[in-house]
């Protein structure tokens, strides 16, 4: 059995593991009675891994946008990006698929995908060695079951995986595409302009392309999230005559008159708050862990530093650094998913022999939580 | 195509039949359809409930399907109704409290369905629900046209979107929405928007379309189909209600169906 046949199998398994363990949870095992915020008909027909922004997405693929926010607080799905819930759309026509499990069809099939180009990515980079361990740590990190879910997760990923593979393999075509689709399917596909950027001007250099080349390159690959982006908001403007409206509806959303300037200091604030009032560790154990897996990436991009993979740095720091600038520490465990590089060098303690018992036992316990978190998350306590 | 082509082609079909949920058969050729039916135990507002009742013709027993939409529990959602020939029997209607719903009867026997909406205490006359059946409602492409909706000292009024529950699984209908001054004059708003998937009320029509307050209008409802691309089995009714304000005596406005394949 060759490596990519190993992870596609390890993929396949991981699916229908979270599936087991979603569908487990919303029929067996028991939750304690918390209002469910949606209407009768569509928590009849959705699945179990449909849950809290998965209903932007459901409503996207089946309404589209709506009428534009009118005030602060009121919430609107123009905070959504177009590409997953077009994609779900385009699935649901053609084979009438109910909405929510042709959301999760998506996602599968785009998670199955970006595995392959994540174990090719950590071959290129790491080795065949670093390959495995590397696609156990990204499956079994607590908040991997989102690639599963019906949310951007699994397709931002396989659209980085692709952009970054084609840029490093000088196909820039492919490589300006994959950034453009990348760009329209959430905002953490902005951050990998300046990455795919490093990724193009390298690859070019390194095959002995002139400076101006190489920079011609770096510029396709910067600017192609930046135009789905920008096509997106094109969009808007054709539509409702404002371009800025993915903004407006960002902001009106919070509910609280805030920049993405305020963001950090507003989470710092949360922060002492939280010691002050002592809602840390078993007190409030999710948004706890929120805290630490940024931290945790936070380290893995310095490793990636000292590693001299300043490129796939940069970007793992831009990726948490996304999540400082919408002031809450909510969905962080979900925001830092895209950020492969940091899965590859977390998958490095297998390496080292007097760790790889401590590997395995985290891998163990990652395991056990994500199961957890599929139990919340289908019972509609943690929105992820 | 490759193994793993093959592989992943099986996983998809195995997928869509637990996805592709399609509307139940149906279940005779003898329907009726009350488009709302109502009930309310809150404080502060009148103790509404619904009075149901099913009868068959002498000598002449059916087996009558009710579907509830939305049913207060999941449980409720079908009933198998068996009836005697020449029997009345009264049905609880089961829908969640202060919500308006839909219920669809179908039989391979004539029966007939009365309900009325009522104030428990009696202090205000019962509001008899217009019973339709599956060939009255508007298919895709079709018009739904009442009016006029008013609200004055007098009188208010409102309308609804309602359809059967066994279109369930092809809901949510995309609607076009024109509002005009009474008797079909200017128009004074336009929208296309999908509804929810469950029968809805437009409560306050002037906030909602942005209307002046009081405006009076008629409206057109285009049913434009569903959403899901599922095909539509019965189809759509738009209802409105005008109520005096002195008594909350209510009266249902008369609705008419625009074929599509009728010249407008």
């Amino acid at each position: 059995m060759t490596t990519r046949q190993r992870v596609f199998g390890l993929g396949l398994s991981w699916l229908v593991g979270v599936w087991i363990v979603a569908e487990i949870s919303g029929s067996i095992l028991p939750g304690m009675s918390v209002g469910r915020p949606w209407s009768y008909d569509i928590t009849r027909r959705v699945t179990p891994l449909t849950r809290w922004d998965s209903g932007w997405y459901v409503n996207l693929a089946e309404a589209g946008y709506r009428e534009p926010p009118t005030h602060v607080g009121q919430e609107t799905n123009h905070a959504f990006f177009p590409l997953y819930p077009a994609l779900i759309r385009l699935v649901v026509r053609t084979t009438g698929l109910e909405t929510s499990h042709a959301g999760n069809l998506v996602s599968a099939v785009a998670f199955l995908g970006a595995l392959l180009l994540f174990a090719d990515w950590t071959k290129r980079h790491y080795g065949e060695a670093r390959v495995v361990p590397a696609v156990l740590v990204l499956l079994l990190f607590p908040t991997s079951f989102f690639f599963a879910a019906v949310y951007t997760e699994a397709l931002l990923l396989a659209l980085s995986l692709a952009a970054v593979a084609a840029f490093e393999r000088r196909r820039l075509t492919v490589g300006a595409l994959a950034g453009l689709l990348a760009g329209l399917t959430r905002i953490s596909g902005l951050v990998l302009a300046p990455y795919l950027a490093l990724v193009a001007f390298r690859a070019e250099r390194d095959a002995g392309s002139p400076r101006a080349r190489a920079l011609g390159a770096a510029a396709l690959a910067a600017a192609s999230p930046l135009a789905g982006f920008g096509l997106f908001c094109l969009y808007f403007w054709k539509r409702f005559r404002d371009p800025f409206l993915f903004i407006t509806a960002q902001h009106n959303w919070s509910g609280q008159t805030k920049s993405i300037l305020d963001g950090p200091s507003l989470i710092w604030r949360s922060v002492v708050d939280d010691i002050q009032r002592g809602r840390v560790l078993g007190a409030a154990p999710a948004r706890t862990l929120e805290g630490l897996y940024l931290l945790l990436f936070v380290v893995l991009a310095v490793i990636l530093v000292r590693q001299r993979r300043r490129a796939e740095a940069l970007y793992v720091f831009l990726t948490v650094a996304i999540v400082f600038t919408s002031g809450t520490f909510e969905s962080a465990g979900r925001y830092v998913l895209p950020a492969f590089p940091a899965f590859a060098v977390l998958a490095g303690l297998d390496g080292l022999p007097a760790r790889r018992d401590l590997f395995r036992a985290l891998l163990v316990l990652a395991g056990l939580a994500e199961v957890v978190y599929v139990w919340a998350f289908v019972h509609w306590y943690w929105a992820g | 195509m490759s193994g793993r082509g093959r592989f992943l082609l099986a996983v998809v079909l195995a997928l869509l039949p637990a996805g592709c949920r399609r509307a139940p058969e149906p279940f005779g050729a003898h329907t009726a359809f009350l488009p709302v039916v109502f009930w309310s135990r809150a404080h502060g507002y009148l103790p509404w409930a619904t009075r149901l009742t099913l009868t068959t013709p002498e000598g002449a027993p059916a087996v009558v399907r009710l579907t509830r939409w939305p049913p207060d529990a999941a449980d409720a959602e079908e009933e198998l109704i068996d009836l005697p020939g020449g029997a009345t029997r009264r049905v609880p209607v089961r829908t969640p409290p202060s919500t308006p719903a839909s219920l669809y009867f179908e039989s391979r026997s004539p029966f007939s369905v009365r309900a009325s909406i009522v104030d428990r205490r009696g202090l205000v006359p019962a509001l008899d629900v217009p019973v339709l059946t599956r060939e009255d409602l508007a298919r895709p492409g079709d018009s739904l046209i009442l009016g006029p909706i008013v609200s004055n000292d007098a009188e208010r009024g409102h309308f609804g979107f309602t359809f059967p529950g066994v279109d369930r699984d092809a809901a949510p209908y995309r609607v076009r929405v024109r509002l005009t001054t009474p008797g079909g004059g200017a128009l004074l708003h336009e929208s296309t928007f999908v509804l929810s998937g469950l029968p809805l009320t437009i409560e306050d029509p002037w906030k909602r379309f942005g209307l002046a307050a009081g405006t009076p209008f008629d409206v057109a409802v285009t049913f434009l189909g569903g959403v899901r691309g599922r095909p539509v089995a019965t189809g759509l009714w738009v209802y409105g209600i005008i109520s005096l304000r002195a008594t909350s005596t209510s009266r249902f406005l008369a609705t008419r169906v625009e074929r599509a394949s009728e010249p407008h």
